[in-house]
């Protein structure tokens, strides 16, 4: 597994408006509850212009077919520190995923709900 | 004569106690009372007595909105499950169970399906429950550093322990 740097900034690209607040500029929790498969999906933006990250989160959104709206940063270390694990496997490139999630769904949801308190909400 | 029940739902339920008139009531009148209370409950729910910030219809719409607008597959763009319709009327009597001194919750949809609701007082002072329509509520919180997850049978009440985990935020 490709090791990530603790102070890498990695992004979610949010393409749906119940997951995220613009009242008061926070991420929801939901934003960071893995699929079904348990890989969370991110980017990572460090060295990136604004610009670009917006750049890969709408080729992102053309490939689904969603506009983009959001995107939820989060430092490598919050990942990390909280007991999860960053597989950087880089297909497409940049991409990597959240994963090392609990089984339980409460204990996901905690998980979630630490992620979106340590991320920062940038809106489109 | 028969008798007059009150479910009291929440915990802080609005007084029914008056002064006694010292007048009886025959079956006409008794129903008269029912009906007049009933309505006296859901305008103080409507209007005023649910939540500090936002009135129960506020919230009824949002959850409607969510439901709309997430029950497809892949919502998210990330794979998500469609809100059921289960989860939907589950969520719908979340919000109806919810002790009126509580503000009222974020509501979101998950990408597992459930229906949640998120309360944010502050910053580690989280609280959120999901419903997905197989009567169980799944939760999880941290309260200034203390971190807890669980989930509880969901029947026709809310379960004490998610009463206690919302008062320990708000009271």
């Amino acid at each position: 597994m490709v090791q990530v740097d603790p102070s890498e900034d990695l992004t979610k690209f949010i393409f749906n408006r119940s997951q995220f607040s613009p009242l008061s500029n926070r991420v929801k929790y939901s934003v960071f509850i893995p699929p079904s498969n348990r890989r969370l999906s991110v980017f990572r933006i460090s060295g990136l212009s604004e610009r670009d990250v917006w750049g890969i989160g709408e080729t992102v959104g053309t490939q689904r077919a969603l506009p983009l709206l959001a995107r939820a940063n989060i430092k490598a270390v919050s990942v990390t520190e909280i007991g999860l694990e960053i597989d950087a496997d880089d297909v497409p490139p940049r991409h990597a995923s959240i994963i090392g999630w609990p089984k339980e769904a409460s204990a996901i949801k905690l998980k979630a709900i630490e992620l979106a308190g340590r991320s920062q909400l940038h809106l489109r | 004569m028969s008798n007059l029940a009150i479910q009291c739902i929440g915990d802080d339920c609005p007084p029914f106690w008056t002064m006694p008139s010292g007048r009886g009531f025959d079956e006409e009148s008794s129903g008269k009372i029912v009906i007049d209370i009933e309505k006296a409950i859901a305008q103080l729910r409507e209007s005023v007595t649910i939540t500090f910030g936002r009135p129960l219809g506020e919230m009824r719409f949002s959850l409607s909105e969510i439901y709309k607008e997430c029950s497809l597959a892949d919502w998210d763009g990330y794979g998500a499950r469609a809100i059921t319709e289960d989860a939907y009327e589950e969520a719908k009597k979340v919000i109806d169970l919810l002790p009126s001194s509580i503000p009222a919750p974020e509501i979101v949809a998950e990408p597992a399906g459930e229906i949640g609701f998120g309360w944010y007082k502050e910053k580690g002072q989280v609280f959120a429950l999901s419903v997905s329509g197989k009567h169980r509520i799944i939760y999880a919180g941290i309260f200034a550093g203390n971190k807890l997850h669980g989930s509880e049978y969901f029947g026709e009440t809310l379960p004490p322990v998610i009463k206690q985990h919302l008062r320990r935020l708000y009271l």
